[in-house]
């Protein structure tokens, strides 16, 4: 009886502490099959942590597309001046740099044929920034001045396949280019003849002779613009069991409601359904109620 | 043997009391060498591969580094198994050797194994092994801080990269030199890197790839020796310099040319300083810093290496700027400090009862001395043998001591020997020389067998806890070992320098008085022993029914495997949902350590999230480890308050922050979690297997079975998806229209988003990453993602979305694998039934029901394999012991019937073990189990040194009742020392509330409530027992021979 005794104690106590030893590596209890969708956080601490809310309502989308494309000169903006009739350079009136209206002389020449001077004019209004004429010289064929005019810049845009059901003549756009921004839409829409891309033409106006031509630019296309009747934060968007969806406050209740969601621009989302006008959702830190909620199954596997 | 032995020592006893200067050099200078810490270490032998892959992924990371470097290691000689995980940018393979295996030896096969594998993982992939450290290595922690007004030269406020540069620069490189340190582990704030950052635009301008860009970086960054010419007799070096140092030189590299012009760097890109996309955070009292972590090699002694590291980072104060300080946070020696103050303590109080009541008892105070002098020479001598056999001291090793039980022996030879010198005074006078010599050899002789045996007893039984293995086995060995030394020490000393001693130093008149104590406890004994002899049925059977009692109050008690020694720090997991981004868990983390401060007795808190430089311990970004580090107790509010009360206030108030989960433990038995590992449930079923998705099917399939069987509790699958990736798919067609290959678009999505290294900038010493890669808000932002440019061959581009699709979808979050599979487990606690009948009906019904798909296969594990294999060699080696000590004893009487008579002691003496634990409301545990085995010893020892007297008597005077009525009352004085020296010298520890006495109280409870009772059985029913089981025999003469 002696001998058993001894190993009754060392059973108790081996066997016994298995049923104890354990006890730390417990969590709370979890249930993976009702999943939880909703969680109690007080006021104050809902304050603390910087959980804010707002009221669903309508919104108005604005969904862009960024492009990226080159400043040209349109084809009437840029003249090539040859002489009329081939001769000589009699005088010659303006020099590279020189600022020009139409109609303005820009050289004299005489005529091979009838030995009278005529007058070169300015076709198009603009500067001169090539000149290949000086009195004394003959014409030939060659051209005698260049005249280019940049008030007005045409942005050529590549609209590649995946946008061009997007993009539609007449949206407007805002060119970057260099840390500036200009205004302007659509004008035409090209297609290319061996690529891919469609080009999107649009002018801008350079009266202040900022932009050159052959910069290249990023432009953002408003490709749509239009106002949702239900509208939510895309911050306030978070998936939970695979849903999407926001998380509804009722006093310091929290609740997920999975959305149908629509159309979208960088700030907001249609609701299609799954939620109503005037209910309140979270928008700012909506992370740390899916934390909340989903935190009984955060473990620490060593 | 033994008598010739006494003889040579009685003879030789001025060489003999020599030896005492031997055992006391050896004991110090082994002093010195011993390794001391709070608890054993428990860390198995493992060996840590981590494998830092910057921007893999865990699919990526597992099949490109993980799995090579697994197969690589796989058969390794004396290799235990493999496991590993991998997560975002990090493979981690650990090793773990069988139990003994050189840690040295080890690491060497894996770094020959290593070299042989580099050519198989992709380049500039570096598996590194961890640092040569174990559980109990971090042993200092300390943060790095600006103070609130401190500017940097130029003027500016120090930043988080700031303080990580003067971590890694200055204050690393100075602990690393501190001897007994083996890693600096840096997490917080940010690698400095200088980053260039393209704009999509202007490299479309300038026709510029980012290609181009790091090569550009790369090809101007060199500084280049050209060997030496001799001019004039003297010799000059050769030197083109042309390494980058500065921003302005970056900005500077010319790239290539566009229509003539030059294209620099500072045309296409902005350049800074930049952060890292770091793996884990610091923070402390809600702030972000810089935290370092000295790692200590492993068998070094914490105590100094912490000591020492303090002293060093005081003196690199002095190097740091100004406004710039390090504060020390965790410190080990802090803890050590208090445990080692603990345990002086209680041996200290624990010696000096045992003397005076040595003194009270034996009423002569040379023989006191005498036998308190073995106490701190059996400590020496168990210094010396702790030293040789790698056993560090600690509350567990030196937990068990007591000197009451060490002395026993002594106490046993000193008393008779005072006894007889004084009687043979008392009846012939003075004794010359020879006779007192022939009187202390007699008198020793006549008791050294009886406490002997007694001695080696006690440590017989020991023998069950080296039985043990795993965890339980490193904890309780070293306590064991310590033991057994000091009761082999304590047993040495008794045949050589106690009789050497009494005969030296025991001359002149020896004075015996008799205490009061003694003689009225004498008094009062006799006439109790004679009502007990006529009442002797009802005293036995009081006696059974008290067994039987302490049986089913044992079964009532609460019970815990392996004590936990409170720390006097809280550590805590804070554990967010798989995918929660690092800047969010700071974020987390500040309101949660604002929430701990309000407790007011919160010294301080800090945290670590995610991995540190040194992927020691690897937690995702999901995961902190926070460290509460308490005020003394006197600046409590409330000083009486517990640690379990404060635990369950601050889980209590923690709760009601959202979004965190917690688990509080400690920190050193935080580390040793990490470390060790393995499944913590009762069961653990793994499923091995090669897909992902199907194994997570199987396990789910597992987990249903389990859940039907009855007591399973808090089932669950392990956590393996989670993790939600952007996916970047190439459209292949669509890449083969633009003339690409999917390489290319991968190569531009991982420099444009994860950056591109180009190089290493150079700033005297310092070395800092260059990185190209596109600005943070470019990067950040999916919406335009899909719209960036990605540059074709001839010079044009093609958006990213028209070549790849861009979506959000889970993955996994970590990829587990044992013994080179991959593996998911299902883990599951028992409630309310018993363990092995739960676990063969789940493997029974699993094999039936489960469908386990072909190539896949189950594994069971979990805490229930160690209870079984703990229980299965218990059930084998305990009743081996108790044959054992039977042998012993009946060796000693060369009569079964005797054996059993001092054998019935056991059980009366664990009586009061149980009655003591009740009273205290202590549960049962392995350090209350390790004091029923020391008690057994005394139990028996007591019974045996009775018995034998009784037999000499009986064998002398012929009357079995008088003889055992006479030794009874002559044996009272020792057995009423040896119970109180032994029950006197736990006190201290029982009432102790120190750090670490919780593991020393139920032991000395034990003994001390044990001890009590065993003292009244030896005294009462020994007696009884012994006259009623030879009430029927003639003397038989030639039996007690045997003895002398």
């Amino acid at each position: 009886m002696n001998s058993k005794f001894l190993v009754i104690v060392f059973l108790i106590i081996f066997s016994a502490s298995g049923y104890s030893s354990d006890d730390h590596g417990h969590h709370e209890d979890h249930d993976h099959h009702e999943e939880k969708t909703n969680t109690h956080i007080d006021h104050a601490i809902a304050q603390q942590v910087g959980i804010t809310t707002e009221q669903a309502s309508s919104a108005t989308l604005h969904t862009s597309a960024t492009v990226y494309g080159q400043l040209m000169t349109g084809p009437d903006q840029l003249s090539h001046v040859r002489a009329r009739f081939n001769g000589l350079i009699k005088s010659v009136y303006v020099s590279i740099g020189d600022k020009v209206n139409v109609g303005e002389v820009l050289a004299e020449v005489e005529s091979n044929e009838s030995l009278k001077n005529y007058k070169i004019v300015a076709p198009i209004s603009g500067q001169i920034i090539q000149r290949h004429a000086n009195s004394g010289e003959v014409t030939d064929d060659q051209i005698l001045f260049s005249i280019v005019n940049l008030d007005t810049l045409w942005a050529e845009l590549k609209i590649y396949p995946t946008l061009q059901s997007l993009v539609k003549t007449h949206q407007p756009v805002i060119i970057s280019v260099n840390d500036q921004r200009v205004q302007s839409t659509i004008t035409h829409l090209v297609p290319s003849l061996n690529d891919s891309y469609q080009v999107a033409r649009l002018k801008i106006d350079n009266s202040k002779s900022q932009l050159a031509p052959g910069a290249f630019v990023q432009a953002e296309i408003n490709t749509d613009e239009q106002t949702v009747s239900l509208a939510v934060r895309k911050t306030a968007i978070q998936t939970l069991n695979g849903e999407s969806g926001v998380f509804t406050k009722h006093k310091s209740d929290y609740e997920f409601a999975s959305l149908v969601l629509g159309k979208s621009d960088d700030t907001f989302v249609e609701v299609l359904h799954g939620l109503n006008p005037g209910d309140e959702y979270v928008v700012d830190n909506s992370f740390l109620i899916k934390a909340d909620i989903e935190k009984s199954t955060a473990e620490h596997d060593h | 043997m033994i008598d010739s032995i006494l003889r040579l020592v009685i003879e030789r006893r001025l060489l003999v009391l020599s030896f005492i200067v031997v055992i006391i050099g050896t004991g110090y200078w082994s002093y010195q060498k011993l390794p001391i810490d709070a608890v054993p270490d428990i860390t198995n032998v493992q060996v840590q591969i981590n494998t830092s892959a910057p921007g893999y992924s865990p699919l990526e990371t597992e099949q490109r580094i993980t799995f090579p470097v697994e197969t690589a290691l796989a058969s390794l000689p004396k290799l235990a198994y493999t496991r590993s995980l991998s997560r975002y940018g990090l493979s981690q393979v650990t090793v773990v050797f069988e139990e003994g295996t050189d840690i040295y030896f080890a690491r060497n096969l894996i770094n020959t194994r290593l070299s042989s594998v580099k050519s198989e993982l992709p380049t500039g992939i570096e598996p590194t092994m961890g640092p040569i450290t174990t559980g109990l290595g971090e042993i200092l922690m300390y943060t790095v801080e600006a103070d609130e007004g401190a500017r940097k030269p130029d003027g500016t406020p120090y930043t988080a990269t700031d303080l990580r540069e003067i971590q890694d620069w200055i204050i690393k490189p100075q602990l690393s030199q501190v001897k007994g340190i083996i890693e600096i582990n840096s997490i917080g704030g940010f690698n400095k890197q200088y980053h260039v950052q393209p704009d999509p635009l202007k490299l479309l301008q300038y026709g510029v790839s980012i290609d181009q860009v790091v090569s550009a970086l790369e090809r101007n960054n060199h500084n280049r020796g050209a060997g030496y010419i001799e001019r004039n007799g003297q010799q000059l070096l050769v030197r083109s310099p042309g390494q980058l140092k500065n921003l302005e030189h970056i900005a500077d590299v010319i790239i290539t040319e566009h229509n003539h012009v030059p294209v620099k760097i500072k045309d296409i890109a902005e350049i800074g300083i930049g952060k890292e996309l770091r793996t884990g955070a610091a923070t402390q009292n809600g702030k972000e810093t810089v935290l370092g972590t000295a790692m200590m090699l492993i068998g070094e002694n914490s105590q100094t290496v912490a000591h020492n590291i303090a002293e060093k980072i005081e003196t690199i104060k002095i190097s740091l700027p100004t406004g710039v300080t390090v504060e020390t946070v965790y410190n080990r020696k802090t803890l050590v400090d208090k445990a080692i103050a603990t345990v002086t303590k209680n041996l200290l109080e624990g010696a000096l009862l045992v003397i005076v009541v040595l003194f009270l008892l034996l009423g002569n105070l040379r023989a006191a001395l005498i036998t308190a002098a073995v106490i701190p020479l059996s400590m020496l001598m168990t210094i010396t043998g702790m030293v040789q056999s790698n056993v560090s001291a600690n509350l567990m090793s030196l937990g068990a001591l007591d000197f009451g039980l060490i002395v026993d022996g002594a106490v046993i030879i000193v008393e008779n020997s005072v006894r007889r010198l004084a009687q043979a005074q008392h009846l012939n006078g003075m004794q010359n020389l020879r006779e007192r010599l022939q009187t202390v050899f007699e008198a020793t002789s006549e008791v050294i067998r009886p406490s002997l045996f007694g001695v080696a007893i006690i440590t017989v039984v020991y023998i069950p806890i080296f039985a043990l293995t795993g965890v339980e086995g490193l904890m309780f060995h070293p306590m064991a070992s310590t033991v057994v030394l000091a009761l082999i020490s304590a047993m040495i000393l008794s045949v050589t320098l106690v009789p050497a001693a009494v005969a030296v130093f025991m001359n002149g008149k020896i004075s015996e008085k008799e205490s009061v104590v003694i003689s009225h406890t004498k008094r009062l004994y006799k006439p109790l022993l004679l009502i007990a002899f006529k009442v002797r049925w009802l005293v036995m059977s009081v006696a059974t029914a008290l067994v039987l009692f302490s049986i089913w109050l044992a079964s009532t008690l609460g019970s815990e495997f392996i004590p936990q020694l409170n720390e006097g720090d809280i550590a805590l997991h804070a554990m967010r949902i798989p995918g929660t981004g690092l800047e969010q868990a700071v974020n987390m983390q500040e309101t949660l350590e604002y929430r701990i401060q309000t407790f007011p007795e919160v010294d301080k808190v800090f945290s670590r999230i995610g991995t540190a430089e040194v992927a020691t311990d690897p937690m995702p970004p999901n995961i902190a480890d926070n460290f509460v580090i308490l005020k003394p107790r006197s600046e409590w509010p409330n000083p009486a308050k517990t640690k379990s009360q404060l635990v369950e206030e601050m889980e209590h108030s923690l709760g009601e922050l959202p979004g965190n989960n917690y688990e509080f433990t400690q920190p050193i038995q935080m580390r040793f979690n990490e470390l060790i590992s393995g499944v913590r449930t009762d069961l653990g079923i793994k499923i091995f297997g090669d897909d992902l998705d199907q194994l997570l099917v199987t396990a789910n399939n597992v987990l249903t079975i389990v859940n039907s069987i009855d007591g399973a509790a808090d089932a669950r699958v392990e956590q393996v998806t989670g993790l939600q990736t952007l996916l970047v798919t190439p459209k292949r067609t669509s890449l083969g229209r633009y003339g690409l290959n999917v390489v290319d678009l991968q190569d531009w999505v991982a420099a444009a988003i994860g950056g591109k290294s180009a190089g290493v900038l150079y700033e005297g010493d310092r070395r800092f990453d260059l990185v190209v890669r596109l600005s943070e808000n470019l990067r950040t932002d999916i919406e335009r993602l899909k719209y960036l440019p990605v540059p074709l061959g001839n010079g044009d581009y093609v958006p990213l979305e028209e070549i790849a699709n861009i979506d959000i979808a889970d993955s996994p979050a970590q990829i587990s694998r044992e013994n080179g599979k991959r593996r998911i487990v299902v883990t599951a606690n028992v409630r309310g039934r018993d363990l092995g009948s739960f676990v063969n009906e789940v493997q029974e019904k699993v094999r039936q029901q489960a469908n386990i798909p072909p190539g896949y296969w189950l594994d069971y594990g979990g805490t229930f394999e160690q209870l079984q294999s703990a229980s299965q060699r218990l059930t084998i080696v305990v009743p081996i012991t108790l044959l054992l000590i039977l042998a012993i004893l009946v060796m000693a009487f060369h009569s079964i019937k005797d054996a059993l008579v001092i054998f019935s002691g056991v059980p009366l003496a664990l009586t009061g073990g149980i009655l003591l634990l009740y009273a205290r409301d202590m549960p049962l545990s392995i350090s209350a189990g390790v004091g029923f085995i020391a008690l057994s010893g005394v139990a028996v020892l007591n019974g045996l040194v009775m018995l034998t007297f009784i037999r000499d008597l009986w064998r002398e005077k012929g009357d079995l009742f008088v003889a055992v009525t006479e030794g009874a009352m002559i044996r009272l004085r020792p057995v009423l020392m040896t119970a109180l020296v032994a029950s006197l010298g736990f006190v201290p520890m029982a009432l102790n509330t120190g750090i670490g006495a919780e593991l020393q109280r139920p032991l000395a409870t034990v003994v001390i409530g044990g001890i009590l009772s065993s003292t009244v059985l030896t005294l009462f029913v020994l007696p009884l027992l012994y006259h009623w089981v030879h009430r029927n025999d003639k003397l038989n003469t030639h039996e007690s021979v045997v003895l002398n």
